[in-house]
C-alpha cells in the first residue's frame, strides 16, 4: 500500500457501506464515526469526488420526517474499484500483522 | 462555533466558486445539520464532529480547481489548479513550485526563440536598410529560417498541450501524496 493510506481507507469504508445498501450523507457520516476517528466533514469532498469519477451515483429520496436526502448508490465501476481496494487492504494488514509477529517473536 | 458560524466561513472559503456549485456544495452540510438536529444533537456538536471548514472548503475548492482545469483547458484554469494546490502546504510550495516554474521558464524560452526564427524576414528587411550588398542570400536565408521557425512554433504549439497535461497530472499526484498525510 502506499501513503494513499489514510484518506484511501476511508474512501474503503464509504465504498463497502454504499455497497450494502444506498445510504445519504450524514448515514454514513454516523456508520463511520461508530468505528473509526475522522473528521466528518471530509467525507463530503470525498463523496463528491466519488461521484465525479463515476464511482457512485446519487438520487434524492423524500423521506417521511425531515428534509429529502441525498443518496448514494455503487456503480459497475464503483464495484470493480472497491474490490481492488479490497484486495490492496488485505494484503496490507495481512503484511503488516505479519511484521509485527515476527518482531514480537524475536523479542 | 454553531452551525450559522460554520456554514458562513464555508461559503467564504467558497466564494470563488460559482453559484451553482458552491450552493451544491454547501447543501450537503445544510442537510448533515437537518439530520443531526432531529436526532437531538447541538449545533456545537455536529460541528465539533464535521472538523475545520476551512479544511473541509479547502478540499472542495481543489477539487473544484483541477476539473476546472480537466474540462476546459485553459491557462487561467491550470493556474488556479497549481496556486489551488500549493496553498495545501508549505511543503507543497517547494516541491510543486520549483519543477513547474523550471519547466515553465524553458518552454517560455523555446517559445520565444520559435517566434524568433519564424519573424527573420523581418530583421532581413531591416537589415536592407544599412547594407543591401548581400540581399538575396539574406532573403533565402531568412526565408529558410522562418520556415524552421514555423516548424518549431508548431512543435511547440504540442509540446504545450502535453505539458499542460503533465502539470495537472502533476497537481493530481501531488494532492493524493498530501491527502494521505493528512485525511
Amino acid at each position: 500500500m502506499n501513503v494513499q493510506f489514510k484518506k484511501g481507507v476511508l474512501e474503503l469504508c464509504v465504498l463497502v457501506l454504499i455497497s450494502s445498501r444506498d445510504q445519504y450523507g450524514y448515514e454514513l457520516a454516523q456508520n463511520i464515526s461508530k468505528r473509526i476517528n475522522v473528521a466528518e466533514g471530509s467525507l463530503y469532498p470525498l463523496l463528491r469526488r466519488l461521484t465525479k469519477e463515476d464511482y457512485c451515483t446519487t438520487y434524492l429520496a423524500e423521506s417521511t420526517e425531515g428534509p429529502s436526502r441525498k443518496y448514494y448508490t455503487l456503480t459497475n465501476k464503483g464495484e470493480e474499484y472497491m474490490n481492488e481496494l479490497i484486495r490492496d487492504w488485505k494484503e496490507f494488514s495481512k503484511g503488516v500483522s505479519e511484521l509485527i509477529e515476527e518482531a514480537t517473536e524475536n523479542e | 462555533m454553531n452551525k450559522q458560524l460554520f456554514l458562513k466561513e464555508l461559503e467564504r472559503q467558497l466564494a470563488k466558486v460559482p453559484e451553482y456549485d458552491r450552493k451544491e456544495m454547501i447543501y450537503d452540510f445544510e442537510e448533515h445539520f437537518e439530520l443531526g438536529e432531529a436526532e437531538g444533537k447541538t449545533e456545537e456538536e455536529i460541528v465539533k464532529d464535521l472538523g475545520s471548514p476551512r479544511v473541509i472548503a479547502k478540499d472542495l475548492l481543489i477539487d473544484y480547481r483541477v476539473t476546472q482545469a480537466e474540462t476546459d483547458k485553459s491557462v487561467k484554469n491550470i493556474s488556479q489548479a497549481v496556486i489551488a494546490t500549493i496553498g495545501l502546504s508549505f511543503f507543497n510550495l517547494i516541491i510543486m513550485l520549483g519543477p513547474i516554474v523550471a519547466i515553465i521558464g524553458v518552454y517560455v524560452g523555446l517559445s520565444a526563440a520559435a517566434i524568433a526564427l519564424t519573424l527573420s524576414p523581418f530583421a532581413w528587411i531591416v537589415s536592407l536598410f544599412f547594407d543591401s550588398s548581400n540581399a538575396l542570400l539574406g532573403f533565402f536565408v531568412s526565408i529558410t529560417v522562418s520556415s524552421l521557425g514555423v516548424l518549431f512554433s508548431v512543435g511547440m504549439i504540442y509540446v504545450g498541450k502535453f505539458l499542460y497535461h503533465i502539470i495537472l497530472k502533476y497537481v493530481k499526484f501531488n494532492i493524493r501524496i498530501i491527502k494521505g498525510g493528512n485525511a
